[in-house]
């Protein structure tokens, strides 16, 4: 069965490029453009197998969106992985500290995506 | 006069002053919708590159579509193949059996035939062999009618003595004459039985020749369809390495266009860099406006809050990505702390 990921980017852009590579790998695809509204889909009924979060968005950046999925109900051992052009390592550190899986630095290229999401999802 | 001179020109520099300071003013306050425009121009740069990058995403997205169309055709193509090829082998195996009953109907048809072939050439043997004794007894029959004949003569000189031997010769020549009838009926049946034998060894031989050419016929169409087998096996199997090399190209175009959607994904962190210098010209914006306000305050000391200078300095704040903190600090020609790029791709 096809795992799906949540794509969480105010870029529409880079939610079309990650959704299309995602797709074209066999996964199911859902998006939101910040992370309250990504919070509204996990609350809503959403269950990804894997979520991949821009860090710099309005409303709410990627760091409150993990702190908030992982005291989420059935949410806590979902996979999260950083995407962002974000470099300040004080960052990183703090994506780490909430129980992020990992940190991706944009650009990334398609295979090496699909590489890291068939190591930190069992199955996929 | 010299005093009146002297204010005179104190007069007419205030004025130049008042003059170029309202100029400046004027400069300053054109500034801010200057600046307003040149953030504008960012913003629909940005959006225009936007536009262009999800247009190329949606025909990488149209060329990933037609390509897996063109594998689910072959597929399907296979499938019926696969299926075709199944009947055919199916088939082939009922043709196997069944030419290999009729091959051993043949041998056992041939093996009669050749066995009945025998016997009737024997029988036509040992009929005509029958026609020596029919000849012999017929021979036989004639002495005897010639030896009776003598009798009866020998018989009759004997008067009434030879009475009794006279009937015995008449008997005898009676017997020898049947015998010789006999005989020549027999040899009547024999020759024809002959005759229909000599016909039925000559059928059985060219039924046995008919079986030859059967075979030799039989042999002929299983190895047609052998080869027919063969040739479509041949077919099948460079149709599978087609679709395999289509597969295999296929994942490959997946890989080129997934590596593709990765570079596109600059346009992103383009968007980002220009944002942050469409932000640095609303700041210089706000920048000139308050100047502008503080030229038209009588009180002004000349003392600003923040400067420019501190307000660029605020931008490094602001930045996401080391090389614009590097930039930052090339062009200023300070050594601004920033942390090493850290991998890329770094897993927890």
């Amino acid at each position: 069965m096809a795992k799906t990921i949540l794509i969480v980017d105010d870029s529409a852009t880079m939610v079309l490029s990650v959704k299309s590579t995602l797709e074209m790998n066999g996964f199911n695809v859902v998006t939101a453009s910040d992370g309250v509204q990504a919070l509204a889909k996990l609350k809503g009924g959403i269950k990804p197998d894997l979520i991949i979060t821009d860090v710099n968005m309005p409303n709410m950046d990627g760091l409150e969106l993990i702190r908030n999925v992982k005291t989420l109900p059935g949410f806590r051992f979902t996979p999260i992985l950083t995407l962002t052009t974000e470099s300040q390592s004080a960052k990183r550190d703090q994506a780490k500290q909430l129980g992020a899986t990992g940190w991706l630095v944009k650009p990334v290229s398609g295979p090496d995506l699909i590489k890291v999401i068939k190591q930190v999802v069992p199955g996929a | 006069m010299n005093i009146f001179f002297n204010s005179k020109n104190s007069t007419r520099a205030i004025d130049r002053l008042d003059h170029l300071l309202a100029v400046v003013g004027q400069e300053l306050e054109n500034l801010s919708p200057y600046f307003g425009v040149m953030h504008q121009q960012l913003i629909g740069a940005i959006q225009e590159t936007e536009t262009g990058v999800m247009a190329v995403i949606d025909r990488i997205n149209a060329v990933h579509g037609l390509s897996c169309g063109q594998v689910d055709h072959l597929k399907k193509s296979m499938g019926q193949c696969r299926v075709l090829m199944d009947v055919i082998d199916q088939q082939g195996k009922q043709n196997e059996k069944m030419v290999a009953v009729i091959y051993l109907e043949m041998h056992r048809h041939a093996a009669e035939l050749k066995t009945n072939l025998e016997r009737s050439q024997a029988l036509s043997k040992d009929v005509k062999e029958l026609q020596g004794i029919v000849d012999t007894i017929a021979g036989i029959a004639s002495q005897t009618n010639l030896l009776a004949l003598n009798a009866a003569i020998e018989a009759a000189h004997a008067g009434s003595a030879g009475a009794g031997f006279g009937v015995v010769a008449s008997e005898v020549k009676t017997l020898s004459v049947r015998a010789a009838e006999s005989a020549n009926d027999i040899a009547v049946k024999i020759n024809a039985l002959s005759k229909r034998m000599d016909a039925d060894v000559v059928s059985s031989e060219q039924s046995a020749l008919a079986v030859r050419e059967s075979t030799v016929v039989l042999k002929g169409i299983v190895q047609n369809i052998a080869d027919l087998e063969s040739r479509f096996n041949t077919s099948s199997g460079e149709m599978r390495q087609i679709i395999e090399s289509v597969q295999t190209s296929n994942n490959d175009l997946v890989t080129q266009l997934a590596e593709a959607l990765g570079q596109i994904q600059f346009q992103d962190v383009v968007r980002q860099r220009v944002e942050q210098v469409g932000k640095a010209l609303q700041d210089l914006s706000e920048h000139t406006r308050m100047i502008t306000g503080k030229l038209s305050e009588d009180c002004w000391d000349g003392t600003l809050n923040p400067t420019l200078k501190e307000r660029l300095d605020q931008h490094v704040g602001g930045y996401v990505m080391n090389s614009q903190r590097e930039i930052h600090a090339s062009v200023l020609g300070v050594n601004t702390p920033c942390s090493a790029d850290g991998p890329a791709i770094d897993l927890f």
